[in-house]
């Protein structure tokens, strides 16, 4: 049983270290014997406390796809040879499906909760892959040695310059200078948003990757409990404009460095009203706010590139370190708080605070 | 107040045996009697040797008495030592347990010695129960101290109503709590901890524990090693009354 410490006259502190179902019996010990006699008037509260734990360390199976990058000219596939271009689009695969996708999360899962075959309260839990950026370096070098900088602010509506690849775009002649967000610490990246019904801000599964998905393995696995398998998958690139973004700036990008780290985490919560989406104003509706972290997923994309050649032969040539994305498992069992492991599980997220910044 | 104890418990603890009536060995001993009416049946035989003890356990040894409209109950234990033609007498405790003449039930451990003969001593004791009005079964009394006496009264002339169990369960905080501007700001929308309430009351019975009462809505569920402690708080109506908090059910599988 969880430790039950009294704090006052009528309440206490439960921990949650235990797994199981159990009550809480909160009464009025008249006779002060400690002990709940059946005269004894008071309240019962039902508790499952449900443990979320990586059995083997073969089960947490994430995978970095480095062959899924690719660099191009104008986001033509094979384009690497050219006489002009617009850009050059850095991309590490696709999201249809584990294996063409830069980064593939991938983990089965052991529930268990309470009743003598461990399934007790596991319709209320949830799982799946929620991802923090922790550094972004990606920045465009141009023939006057500027700098053109991806960067996460909080007054992207402020941007003056005219959008590139969708994205905000700050410029020397605009009023307002991009003003940077705290970044590291990390922020949360996932593509759910208010736009499309999933507001991260209310939390549950809108703080994970849009393709995280769940499924209890079949067949079923031997109790307690059930397992499940836990998958999510991420593509991320970038765009690098070929002529300065600032008018001011009359040159051509000559190289970029692409550094993006990054760490999935794969996170536990509940819905004492069901559902894994947040449910904030449904009564004793509880959990969707509250993340355990199970398993985490550290990876990386590297790439520096140079524009080599002339008209017609315009190319990208690698320099330093060759291309490549890494991904490394860490078995958080049987689960750490978010703070534990420096994770954000909160918005602003990265796709709405991203901009540009040529102003420099 | 008083006129509050509805009920007395009497558990029977311990017996010393002082002489087994027996001349070869350990005595054969058992005992039967009789609390407030509510009969002591034939106990096992135990094996006891004069000058040891023999701890009584379970619920044979355990009354729970009421006392409404009674000034006293009497306890009796008849001992005895098993024989082959007829059963030797250990002889009879017998106490006469009753309220004070301020009109309290006594509180605490006791000894009585059996006579004729003496050959055995009943340690017991006694809690006076303040219980459920029973003409208003939704109320119940509360314990207060009374200076540094741990004596029970009730609130005085007001019926106190045990109404919900509230447990508030911590959201898990911003990494970087960033208040402003707004489009950046990512504060959990008020209020930020949320809160799970049950309104169950305790049976006037034994707990039982049942696999619907985990039912949704009705339980709270949580991941194991979630953000905590769970802040747990009873509610009265009035508030007044002191709680005693405990975790009840069947053993919990031991963590994988």
């Amino acid at each position: 049983m969880p430790a039950i410490t009294q704090t006052g006259n009528a309440t206490a502190t439960m921990n949650t270290n235990q797994r199981g179902s159990f009550f809480v019996l909160a009464f009025i010990d008249a006779n002060r014997n400690n002990q709940r006699d059946i005269n004894e008037q008071g309240v019962i509260l039902p508790v499952t406390l449900v443990e979320c734990r990586i059995e083997n360390a073969a089960d947490l199976r994430s995978t970095a796809n480095p062959g899924q990058i690719s660099i191009c000219f104008d986001d033509i596939a094979g384009n690497v040879d050219t006489a002009n271009y617009g850009w050059v689009s850095l991309t590490t695969g696709d999201f249809n499906s584990q294996a063409t996708a830069g980064v593939a999360l991938d983990a089965d899962v052991r529930l268990v909760g309470g009743g003598p075959d461990g399934k007790r309260g596991l319709d209320r839990v949830f799982m799946g892959w929620a991802n923090n950026f922790t550094a972004v370096t990606y920045e465009g070098t141009y023939g006057d040695d500027s700098i053109i900088t991806r960067e996460q602010v909080d007054n992207w509506t402020a941007a003056t310059g005219a959008q590139f690849a969708g994205t905000p775009v700050f410029i020397s002649m605009g009023a307002t200078a991009p003003n940077t967000i705290a970044f590291p610490p990390s922020l949360l990246d996932t593509g759910r948003n208010a736009a499309a019904g999933q507001d991260p801000l209310a939390g549950g599964l809108y703080i994970t990757f849009t393709r995280s998905a769940e499924n209890v393995i079949a067949p079923a696995a031997a109790p307690p409990g059930e397992k499940r398998h836990v998958i999510a998958r991420d593509s991320p690139g970038w765009a690098y404009s070929g002529r300065h973004l600032d008018p001011a700036h009359h040159v051509r990008l000559r190289s970029f460095r692409h550094d993006l780290a990054s760490t999935t985490f794969l996170v536990a919560w509940t819905n004492t009203t069901g559902g894994n989406q947040p449910t904030p104003g449904t009564a004793n509706s509880v959990g969707f706010r509250t993340f355990t972290v199970i398993a985490e997923t550290q990876w990386t994309v590297r790439a520096t590139y140079n524009i080599t050649g002339a008209s017609p032969h315009i190319r990208s040539t690698q320099t330093g370190a060759v291309r490549t994305i890494t991904a490394n498992n860490i078995d958080h069992s049987p689960g750490v708080s978010p703070a534990d492991v420096n994770m954000e599980v909160r918005p602003p997220t990265t796709l709405v605070s991203r901009v540009y910044d040529a102003s420099t | 107040m008083p006129d509050d104890v509805t009920n007395i418990r009497v558990i029977l603890k311990r017996i010393h045996v002082t002489d087994d009536e027996d001349w070869f060995g350990a005595g054969e001993l058992y005992f039967q009697g009789d609390v407030g009416g509510a009969r002591i049946d034939r106990s096992p035989t135990f094996r006891a040797s004069s000058d040891s003890d023999i701890p009584l356990t379970g619920p044979a040894w355990d009354k729970i008495i009421d006392v409404r409209g009674r000034t006293h109950i009497e306890l009796v234990l008849h001992g005895f030592d098993e024989d082959v033609f007829s059963d030797d007498s250990l002889g009879t405790a017998r106490v006469r347990i009753a309220k004070s003449a301020a009109g309290e039930w006594p509180r605490g451990e006791f000894d009585v010695a059996s006579s004729n003969p003496a050959d055995f001593t009943l340690h017991y004791s006694v809690e006076p129960i303040l219980a459920l009005n029973p003409a208003r079964p939704e109320t119940a009394v509360v314990c207060r101290e009374h200076g540094a006496s741990p004596q029970c009264s009730t609130i005085s002339g007001v019926a106190v109503r045990v109404r919900k169990i509230k447990a508030t369960v911590p959201s898990t905080p911003p990494k970087t709590a960033r208040a402003n501007p707004a489009p950046a700001a990512n504060t959990w929308a008020a209020p930020t901890d949320l809160t799970f309430e049950s309104t169950r009351q305790l049976p006037r019975a034994a707990v039982a524990f049942a696999p619907a009462d985990f039912d949704m809505p009705k339980a709270l569920v949580l991941i194991r090693n979630s953000a905590g402690p769970i802040q747990l708080e009873a509610e009265t109506d009035p508030p007044a009354s002191t709680f005693t908090f405990k975790p009840s059910g069947p053993a919990m599988m031991p963590p994988l």
